[in-house]
């Protein structure tokens, strides 16, 4: 149906429709008994593109369905010009006072964000919250946030972790912002993510999936780890899980709840692995069960907890 | 999702994949391929009027009668159609054409020939097409993450759209794609 078909196929893809849009479909629709079946057949063939896109980003979370090819540099200009200029735009971004949000060692909040969306923010963090008509963005400056985003299609959600961006219509995911790079774990939904100067390279996750960037011009490694993603996020609800971390990687995290710090004078200790439930603001819990499990000595003071193996008898 | 969102997701579903045996069906039966249009046409003017597809337990079936029906006004010269009940007799007969495999594989050959058909997208028309879907991104949006302007967003995503519905439906679009296949088409009748 060529005639109908290409004006249909442009309609079945002009997106969202204003109220100025909508009555020139109705009008267009009102001048040919056809161009509803046409256009009805141009939206179906578009279901099926996007249930295959779907399906893609499902199965294949580390070949993101695009991926960029070296040289394409118009398009990588325009795509890391566009993580500011993208509907709020440079002048735009200004008019908007952000909301500045940061949280103390140990201090886990939980912030109800104005769309209905809700950022739990771990320990040790700052972001900067903008909630615009077009879209909504959140630029996470250091540490780490869960977001449950409130579904809303016509502003998606925007995170800026400086080396990567994620985006969401409406799902729940976490992006973590360190100095060694930054991860980005989805737990429901899906989530499309990217490394900041390379506009090509678009992964999606699902949930269950993660993906880490170390650079902003390089693609994450990604991996699907449901449970490890749970476990990582416990400090939610303020406990730490370990399933086979070292002592080194409990210590660290233990660290950057508290005060009062953590640390370990053993190399072999330090490599032991762990599995257990902990209260994230009791340190001395811990260190008592390592004191248990491999014969350490704890030395508490009242800036940190010593954890030493106890020197050998000499018999 | 809209009423009209939801029919067309259906009718992506359950009625596009089978648009390429349809045509066929009704070439072997003579008719005339700018009839074939019309019938084809006209089947999805209906379909957009459906106010329930519940009732309806073999969409393959009920788009072949329709198209029947359609073709059989067109040789008394009827160019204009009414909508007309198609009895249950008349239906049972076209589901009992397609068993359940045969649906299917027919399935799961349209998934691959939208596969194919991605793959021949332009690196662009397919970030279009992401970032539609999974981003939700408006036009505008995608314009401007892209550094191109609306028109060109818009042309590139309908040339793209237009190729995979030729690519779906019509039976010359991929003579390359049906020679490979071994004449899987052979069983439509």
């Amino acid at each position: 149906m060529p005639e109908h078909g290409d004006e249909a196929v442009a309609w079945a893809l002009r997106h969202p429709l204003d109220a100025a849009d909508q009555h020139a479909l109705d009008a267009w629709l009102a001048r040919d008994p056809r161009h509803a079946g046409a256009l009805l057949r141009a939206m179906a063939a578009l279901t099926v593109v996007n249930r295959v896109i779907e399906e893609e980003g499902a199965s294949a979370p580390g070949q993101a369905p695009l991926e960029a090819r070296p040289g394409r540099r118009r398009l990588l200009i325009g795509m890391t010009g566009a993580i500011a200029a993208s509907a709020v735009g440079l002048i735009g971004w200004r008019q908007f006072a952000a909301e500045h949000v940061t949280t103390a060692r140990g201090e886990i909040r939980r912030l109800p964000l104005a769309d209905g969306s809700v950022a739990t923010i771990d320990s040790d963090s700052a972001l900067r919250v903008v909630l615009a008509d077009e879209q909504r963005r959140i630029a996470l400056d250091h540490g780490q946030a869960w977001f449950q985003v409130a579904k809303d299609r016509s502003r998606p959600f925007i995170v800026d972790a400086g080396i990567a961006q994620a985006r969401a219509v409406g799902t729940a995911f976490s992006v973590e912002r360190r100095e060694d790079g930054v991860e980005v774990a989805v737990t429901e939904g899906q989530v499309a993510v990217w490394p900041s100067a390379a506009g090509g390279t678009m992964t999606i996750l699902k949930a269950g999936q993660y993906a880490r960037f170390r650079s902003p011009d390089a693609a994450p490694v990604t991996g699907t780890a449901p449970a490890a993603i749970e476990r990582a996020l416990a400090w939610r609800g303020g406990e730490i899980a370990l399933e086979n971390e070292t002592v080194a990687a409990a210590v660290a995290r233990f660290n950057r709840y508290n005060h009062r710090q953590l640390v370990v004078d053993d190399a072999i200790l330090s490599q032991e692995r762990l599995i257990g439930l902990f209260q994230i603001d009791r340190p001395e819990d811990f260190a008592a069960s390592l004191a248990v499990s491999f014969d350490v000595a704890v030395t508490t003071g009242p800036q940190t907890i010593r954890l030493a193996r106890k020197k050998s008898p000499a018999f | 999702m809209t009423e009209r969102e939801a029919l067309a997701e259906w009718v992506g579903r359950e009625i596009l994949p089978h648009e390429r045996d349809l045509r066929g069906w009704l070439r072997r039966r003579l008719v005339p391929s700018v009839d074939v249009e019309d019938i084809v046409q006209e089947c999805y003017c209906r379909l957009a009027q459906l106010r329930s597809i519940d009732d309806i337990a073999s969409p393959r079936a009920y788009f072949f009668t329709m198209a029947r029906n359609l073709a059989h006004r067109q040789r008394r010269h009827a160019r204009v159609v009414r909508i007309e009940s198609i009895s249950a007799a008349e239906t049972d007969g076209l589901a009992s054409d397609s068993p359940l495999q045969d649906r299917v594989a027919a399935a799961r050959q349209e998934v691959d020939r939208v596969q194919r058909a991605l793959a021949t997208l332009s690196d662009r028309a397919r970030r279009i097409f992401v970032m539609r879907r999974v981003e939700g991104l408006s036009q505008k949006e995608i314009a401007a993450a892209l550094g191109v302007t609306e028109m060109v967003v818009e042309n590139d995503a309908s040339r793209s759209l237009r190729a995979i519905l030729r690519q779906l439906t019509d039976e010359d679009a991929d003579m390359a794609d049906s020679a490979r296949t071994g004449g899987d088409r052979a069983r439509a009748r």
